[in-house]
């Protein structure tokens, strides 16, 4: 009698430390942490050469002077993009006293490279291009188009563009 | 005579699971978990903050498992989610033990450490991790956020 009570209360007893047939979390801890990333642009420019055209003869005048590729820009950004140009002034500077005030900075016009229409640029900023991919860096180039001075003095003038980056 | 017999079959059933189970963890932040970025070529390097957790695993005496998982709060950038990792930097633990040098955290819990129940009566190991935040080359969100590294041990 004394072993059946005996094994009675064994067989409950071995059945409960049997493992559990799906694991259970027994304990749980944590630790905290903290990440900052503001959005960030950044962009380089330069350019191919002095940046000078000149216009010599009769045979310059006949069609617009495009320089392909030359401004180049390298992008940085961890946010989505675009680039903007605009010229400093209205119209070219004379570097002579011969020369005129009145030539108007829109004879110069600007695309990404080898796409797309040229934009004429102003004092106005205009959109020139976009992130088309996803990548921090990317490097691009800008073709540059000048149309002829017709009708004005003959000297030298200069006029600044600025490419601005801004997210989208 | 009958109450000589019965205390052992007392003693058993007032502690059924210490046979299998008994095991610990416990955690320490060595260094502060804190990743900033102050441009874009920080996160296109990617940052390391060396031994910055040191997990002590008291082992029971069954098998068992400890993982780990990420818990980001909801500012968190969702490009960077699975950019978090675990890096195994040193532990005494016999290389049997080490389930992978590298681990990425995500939701998900993953296997860090597995051990047999012969290993387990060995005593208490220690690992120390490195967290990282891997090299990111596309675009992510700006964010200001918390997450939570979280160990959790399964049966040791």
């Amino acid at each position: 009698m004394k072993w059946l009570w005996t094994a009675c209360l064994l067989i409950p007893h071995l059945s409960l430390a049997q493992p559990a047939p799906e694991q259970q979390v027994m304990q749980t801890i944590s630790v905290p942490g903290h990440i900052e990333v503001p959005s960030f642009v950044h962009m380089e420019v330069s350019m191919q050469g002095s940046g000078d055209v000149r216009f010599e003869d009769f045979a310059d005048y006949s069609q617009p002077r495009i320089l392909p590729a030359n401004v180049q820009l390298r992008i940085e950004s961890t946010v989505p993009w675009m680039v903007m140009v605009k010229s400093a002034s209205p119209y070219f500077y004379p570097g002579s006293e011969s020369g005129t005030s009145q030539i108007p900075a829109d004879l110069i016009s600007v695309r990404r490279s080898g796409s797309g229409p040229f934009i004429p640029v102003s004092t106005t900023p205009q959109v020139v291009m976009s992130s088309t991919s996803n990548d921090m860096v990317s490097q691009h180039n800008i073709d540059v188009r000048i149309d002829p001075p017709w009708n004005m003095k003959g000297s030298q003038y200069q006029i600044s563009l600025m490419f601005y980056i801004s997210p989208q | 005579m009958k109450a000589i017999q019965f205390i052992p079959l007392i003693l058993l059933l007032a502690c059924p699971s210490q046979a299998q189970t008994g095991g610990s963890i416990d955690m320490r932040l060595l260094r502060p978990l804190y990743f900033q970025v102050h441009n874009a070529r920080e996160l296109m390097q990617g940052q390391i903050i060396e031994q910055a957790v040191e997990l002590r695993v008291r082992s029971g005496s069954g098998t068992g498992q400890v993982y780990a998982s990420l818990s980001p709060d909801v500012r968190f950038p969702p490009e960077l989610a699975r950019n978090l990792m675990l890096r195994l930097h040193h532990t005494n633990a016999p290389a049997s033990m080490v389930i992978r040098r590298e681990m990425p955290l995500s939701v998900k819990p993953e296997l860090v450490v597995s051990q047999s129940a012969e290993q387990s009566r060995m005593g208490e190991y220690i690992y120390v991790f490195d967290v990282i935040l891997k090299p990111v080359h596309q675009f992510v969100s700006s964010g200001n956020a918390g997450f939570s590294i979280n160990f959790s041990t399964h049966s040791l």
